[in-house]
């Protein structure tokens, strides 16, 4: 069984605290925890897969458990931040579905405490201490652990849940039979995952009349079901009667599902049992899910109980439509995995977002490096014509969006001006990839563009490529290069004079006074250590010095097969082709480059 | 009568010595700010990004006073720029001739400027600033990579200019002061 609970809005970025949720998870006994957000569609697919296994497991216990569980998703310390969705839709009503968070959800169970967001309760939910010791213990390891640290919470807990039952839909004829291991669920925020489902229901159901249509008129138990029910010793009678139905529960934005091609959300209703969920309009649906995929509500609980009043919808034939996706989006990346695979660039990046090389030292070129490679008007160009074509933010965390500017605020030490420490600084330099203040900014921009690029995290556009290179760095891994030696010299406080920042500055960037101490140079070629030929560009290596055997330092990148020394070296003025005026009685060898040619200033 | 003459010429030009109103535009940290100050003070004034604007009035050319408008250049702010347009006399554009990378950017925002209805005519002095660093487009460079040959239906002129030390900002002064001129006698 999947429950959800949502109740993320843009005033209640998140209500439900993940350790209740988890503990409530744990609580459940068998049950894994994971955070989805229904919205982009996180993790949503792995709760499904997750959920048919089990369901396959406790079904068919002799078939083997190959089918290993999915991890659930594991606490992540720094949430996401999702744009700003189109939030005007018209099922968009109050909850969740958009903004700054994923919602959480739960395997089992996760109750909703807080009745004020009118995301439903699902109070039935709580098995009795009985139904826990019968249910095979399914839970992940992972739950052991999340269960120590959640006991101090338990006092709080237990009152949560006693708001809860209060909450209860006592009404329900239904309530008794949830906490059975009942077909299963559906959570789906996706076509995919609503048709595998579909397919497991139908292998594993038994369909008992079907003719009867949706639902049974009477609320007993179908023959077939009730055995099932007894098995586990669990006499329930009342309102386990609809063999077929697996879910039912009252629904918001069923709009949404009926016009069937935008059922947006509509896992919300589906996966917790009986959710009671005031529709915008203030009125409560009451949906029911049949096992062959359709989806049925009524205006209220008794329409239901009557079985009149239903509207009818096949899921079969129905497209989700997930806000700020595309339709048949599969996509999972996440914002946490954008950042990740930020962060895994970092090696990659750390250095070609450095690209500071003095080159007037070195006699080359000053406009081709690394940086200016990724952020090439043209770039920028492309990006703005995306967002002007009406696709802006179509993709979660992409381009110009608030999630980008929050991941490079949140890259470390971007709390701090790298330059004087002053706190929340707004300004960032593309090429150094640190945030300064605005009045070391001030100062950035009087060094040149070659090497420093200031621009304004708010006042600026930030296509992707450059949050990329800016959360690549940050001003921890900038500093530990730029301030690697600072040879006895007290970096500047936010409140020293302008004129002291300013030679700091200078020292720092122009000059060069605080790099590490020049590598031992013959590592850097032969190894492909592009770092180490950075730190020796920016030494003032000679990249046209040619060996006795009229090899230069290209050929010996290539040789050691690193494409991104061959392109930086490219990118400093490297010749592809050695010079022959070459002096005989002085040809050292190429590889030595960084060494030998070291040009103190 | 010769002296009556004088006094209508005087009238004259003092009717003609209302402000011009001159916009300073360009991409940001091109020099905008610390070339305002410079033509006011003569000073180099420690700037920061201009979130905004700054207005002086100046007298660089006897004769004649300038009131300048030096707004800030950042990506969202650059939309905000056509509600300065409405009468403007002239315009200053100033190109970071160190920034390569941009030229185009810049030439995109300056014809942008110079496509509006308000801004039809409006005589253009750019300046490419930051002579000074190394690497520094030439003037020419500056007027390719501008494609300002393109720009037909005005006056336009690019002067080299180093903020710092203040070369050509007076050249550039003279020169947008003799376009105003010749602009309000042609109007």
């Amino acid at each position: 069984e999947i429950y959800i609970s949502d109740a993320i809005s843009e005033s209640n970025p998140r209500v439900i605290d993940d350790t209740r949720a988890r503990k409530l998870a744990n609580d459940l006994k068998r049950c894994s925890y994971y955070e989805t957000c229904a919205t982009y569609g996180l993790n949503v697919e792995r709760v499904f897969q997750d959920a048919c296994q089990r369901i396959v497991q406790l079904r068919y216990p002799s078939m083997p458990a190959a089918l290993t569980s999915v991890p659930s998703t594991p606490n992540h310390s720094q949430r996401p931040y999702f744009p700003h969705p189109t939030s005007n839709t018209p099922y968009d009503t109050h909850s969740n579905s958009s903004q700054s968070t994923s919602s959480s959800g739960t395997i089992v169970s996760a109750v909703t405490p807080n009745s004020s967001t009118q995301s439903i309760n699902t109070p039935q939910v709580q098995p009795t201490p009985k139904d826990m010791g019968k249910e095979k213990d399914v839970r992940v390891e992972k739950e052991k652990s999340d269960k120590k640290k959640e006991k101090h919470q338990k006092q709080q807990e237990e009152e949560d849940d006693k708001v809860e039952f209060r909450e209860l839909p006592v009404s329900t004829p239904l309530s008794s039979r949830k906490s059975k291991k009942s077909s299963i669920v559906q959570k789906s925020n996706s076509f995919s995952g609503a048709t595998e489902t579909r397919q497991f229901s139908q292998t594993t159901t038994p369909i008992l009349s079907r003719k009867n249509s949706k639902f049974l008129k009477s609320h007993f138990l179908s023959p077939k079901n009730k055995g099932e029910e007894e098995k586990k010793g669990e006499g329930e009678k009342l309102g386990s009667g609809r063999v077929i139905l697996m879910k039912q529960g009252y629904l918001c934005k069923f709009t949404i599902i009926f016009q069937m091609q935008h059922v947006n959300c509509f896992h919300r209703a589906i996966c917790t049992r009986r959710v009671m969920v005031l529709t915008r309009s203030g009125r409560k649906k009451y949906v029911t899910l049949l096992d062959d995929g359709r989806l049925i509500y009524h205006p209220s609980l008794h329409d239901y109980m009557d079985d009149v009043h239903g509207k009818e919808i096949s899921l079969v034939h129905t497209t989700v439509k997930i806000p700020g996706q595309r339709p048949r989006g599969s996509r999972t990346t996440s914002s946490s995995q954008d950042t990740n695979g930020m962060s895994a660039e970092l090696n990659n990046l750390s250095i070609g977002g450095i690209p500071n090389g003095d080159f007037s030292k070195l006699a080359v070129n000053n406009n081709v490096n690394l940086g200016s490679k990724i952020e090439t008007p043209h770039v920028k160009k492309r990006h703005r014509r995306v967002k002007s074509g009406g696709l802006k933010n179509s993709d979660a965390g992409q381009g110009d969006d608030p999630a980008g500017i929050l991941a490079i605020r949140n890259t470390r030490g971007n709390n701090l001006c790298a330059d004087c420490g002053a706190p929340s600084p707004d300004w960032a330099s593309l090429n150094l990839g640190t945030l300064v203040c605005i009045e070391c900014s001030g100062i950035h921009r009087n060094l040149g563009t070659h090497l420093s690029r200031v621009r304004s995290l708010d006042l600026d556009e930030w296509p992707l490529d450059l949050i990329q290179v800016m959360t690549s760095i940050g001003n921890n891994v900038a500093n530990s290069v730029w301030e690697a030696n600072l040879k006895g010299r007290v970096k500047p406080a936010a409140s020293s004079p302008r004129e002291e920042k300013e030679k700091w500055i200078r020292c720092k960037y122009e000059s060069k006074d605080f790099l590490p101490p020049p590598p031992y140079v013959d590592i850097p070629l032969n190894q492909g250590n592009v770092v180490f030929v950075q730190l020796l560009l920016w030494y003032g290596a000679n990249v046209k010095v040619v060996d006795h055997e009229g090899r230069n330092a290209l050929w010996y990148a290539r040789s050691s097969s690193s494409s991104e020394c061959v392109e930086l070296l490219v990118n400093n003025g490297c010749p592809e082709h050695p010079t022959l005026p070459r002096r005989r009685g002085s040809v050292q060898p190429a590889k030595m480059m960084c060494l030998k040619n070291f040009l103190p200033v | 009568m010769g002296i009556l003459w004088a006094k209508i010429s005087e009238a004259m030009d003092a009717f003609r010595n209302v402000p011009a109103r001159i916009l300073m535009l360009g991409l940001d940290a091109a020099g905008k700010t610390t070339i305002l100050y410079k033509i006011k003070l003569n000073e180099n004034v420690s700037t920061i990004p201009t979130i905004g604007f700054n207005v002086e009035t100046v007298s660089p050319v006897k004769g004649l006073t300038f009131t300048v408008w030096d707004i800030g250049g950042q990506d969202k702010i650059r939309p905000l720029w056509r509600h300065y347009f409405q009468n403007v006399d002239g315009l200053i554009y100033v190109v970071d001739s160190n920034d390569k990378e941009r030229i185009t950017e810049s030439r995109n925002e300056l014809f942008g400027i110079c496509d509006t209805d308000e801004m039809r005519g409006v005589p253009v002095v750019v300046l490419a600033n930051k002579q000074d660093l190394p690497g520094a487009m030439s003037v020419s460079e500056v007027i390719d990579g501008l494609t300002l040959r393109k720009l037909r239906d005005r006056k336009w002129n690019v002067q080299g200019t180093n903020a710092l030390t203040g070369d050509g900002i007076y050249e550039s002064m003279h020169t947008l002061a003799k376009f105003v001129k010749e602009r309000r006698k042609g109007v």
